[in-house]
């Protein structure tokens, strides 16, 4: 993050959500340059994504991914016929995985608020010839999906970069369907911050 | 965000069945008071979402306890104190339990008194423990009626005789008895209760209806008893009686034995509206409030040993909390009483 007289606090909501858009962007564009988050090939590895599946995707995938837990590709519940949305589908490692499990009759849609990262996960798709997935540019706090129409909606660590998390949730629960789910994975606290941390920009992406 | 306030995000979202998959560490940042939590949750039926919503409607404070306190739980004896020890009594009751705490005339003069000193007029539940172990219950009772509030007793029903029926025929305020009863299968109902339950539950039902008093079922949907259930309403009205549907909350011996809730979701007649306890009443056990008859064990939950201080923006304020982290509060939050 760049030095700024501001602090988180001085932000509004939409200011912050342009940081993060901004800071995800370069990621998009240089995944290896050195960031104060875990960025990578390695980190997804060292979460557990297993070895020989991640070889089967197109690096790039990999190289931009920034999520905070391996659950996603691991987890079993999912149909066949499901409609899945991914909030925060970043470098589109967890998507494609799904993707390539659960075959063509599973509809999977990924949202990232970087137009950087979408379009560096959309490049892959062609190369995977996943036809059954599709990623676009849009924020969590404002989904360009109808209501009640998706019957999984998944995360990997989107909510702490967001000041508005009551606001991605009442979206979350807009499109789902009745009796739909949501599957998160997130950083949480042993501890809330004390307001003065909550106030340092710079504790933002730690 | 703690993990607290995270899954309490869901629940004000219109979530239910929220369950923690996995913790683990946080590997993406250094920062050690961080940490993993993957969670899965659903949307909630419309109906519970209403009453979730529900919520956000004034909750009982000292300055409008006149209007919204509309239950006064009472303890006439300690919540442990039963001549039965059923294998899912929350306040794990038994016949071994040894408190001597009784509620004296006094102290139900007292607990009247506060009630019409803060203008409200609530319904009193009397409850225990099993009430009835209690000398001067019936007497009790009579005071209450005179008084003119309406209340109910909940009772196993074993102690009950012709003599105390007859008794409770009188009192024009009372609305009902609730008599615990699992299943229309003696077998299991007992298996629940101990042997031979099952017949003097139901005889004391028979004398109860003779002498005209309303009797209602309390039924605790679990595993152990969810086959039948359905023919519990069958049995209720060749009884002349209702059904109550309760939660099971894992306390006390519930959760000793590991018991758990049955799956499906019933509906007794005429029990369709969903409030929280706490929200509209108090529990009066050993001497002090609580907030709802379930917590009354917790000695966290104790709100003080007045209504006045059971009403204050402390204790309102306490009960906030507990909403939020207590085991026992989501089980009334899913869907409730």
């Amino acid at each position: 993050m760049e030095a700024t007289a501001k602090t988180i606090g001085d932000h509004s909501p939409a200011e912050i959500r342009e940081l993060v858009r901004c800071k995800y962007s370069e990621v998009a564009r240089s995944p290896r340059l050195k960031y104060k988050f875990r960025v990578g090939r390695e980190y997804a590895l060292d979460l557990g994504y297993p070895a020989q599946t991640i070889h089967t995707l197109p690096e790039r995938m990999a190289e931009a991914f920034t999520g905070v837990s391996s659950f996603l590709a691991r987890f079993q519940d999912f149909i066949p016929g499901d409609v899945i949305l991914e909030l925060g589908s970043g470098g589109g490692l967890d998507t494609a995985l799904l993707a390539k499990r659960l075959g063509a009759s599973t509809k999977i849609v990924g949202v990232d608020l970087s137009l950087d990262m979408v379009q560096r996960a959309a490049r892959s798709l062609g190369e995977l010839k996943l036809s059954h997935v599709y990623y676009t540019q849009a924020v969590a706090e404002e989904l360009p999906v109808r209501d009640n129409s998706v019957d999984w909606v998944v995360s990997n660590g989107i909510f702490n970069l967001s000041p508005e998390k009551e606001r991605i949730l009442a979206e979350i629960h807009r499109v789902l369907k009745p009796k739909g789910h949501v599957l998160c994975s997130e950083i949480v606290l042993y501890q809330e911050p004390s307001p003065e941390e909550r106030l340092n920009e710079d504790d933002w992406f730690k | 965000m703690s993990e607290k306030s995270f899954l309490t995000k869901f629940v004000e979202a219109g979530f239910t069945r929220i369950e923690i998959l996995e913790t683990s560490e946080n590997k993406r940042t250094r920062n050690r008071n961080a940490y993993v939590v993957t969670l899965v949750a659903q949307k909630a039926p419309a109906t519970l979402r209403a009453s979730l919503e529900k919520k956000t409607k004034p909750v009982l404070s000292r300055e409008n306890a006149s209007q919204v306190l509309k239950e006064c739980w009472v303890f006439p004896v300690a919540p442990e104190t039963c001549n039965l020890a059923c294998t899912h009594c929350l306040y794990a009751a038994s016949p071994r339990t040894r408190n001597p705490y009784r509620v004296s005339a006094g102290e139900l003069a007292g607990l009247l008194a506060q009630t019409e000193a803060i203008g409200a007029k609530p319904h009193f539940l009397f409850t225990g423990g099993e009430p009835t172990l209690h000398p001067e219950l019936y007497d009790f009772l009579e005071t209450v009626d005179q008084k003119g509030y309406s209340f109910q007793l909940m009772t196993n029903g074993t102690r009950i005789q012709k003599e105390s029926a007859q008794r409770l025929a009188k009192l024009s305020h009372l609305t009902k008895v609730q008599v615990s009863l699992e299943s229309p299968d003696p077998k299991i109902n007992d298996s629940i209760y101990g042997t031979g339950l099952y017949q003097r539950v139901l005889k004391a039902v028979d004398i109860l209806r003779e002498s005209d008093v309303p009797v209602t079922f309390a039924v605790t949907p679990m595993e152990m008893n969810e086959d039948g259930l359905r023919d519990i309403e069958a049995l209720a009205e060749t009884k002349g009686a209702d059904v109550k549907y309760i939660h099971l909350y894992e306390l006390g011996a519930a959760r000793e034995n590991g018991l758990q809730p049955s799956r499906e979701i019933l509906t007794g007649k005429g029990e369709t509206r969903v409030e929280l306890m706490c929200d509209k009443g108090v529990a009066y056990s050993e001497g002090a409030f609580y907030p709802c008859p379930v917590l009354v064990k917790e000695p966290v939950a104790k709100l003080g040993d007045t209504l006045e201080q059971a009403l204050s923006p402390e204790a309102r304020r306490k009960v906030a909390g507990l909403q939020e982290k207590h085991a026992a509060c989501q089980v009334c939050l899913k869907g409730s009483t």
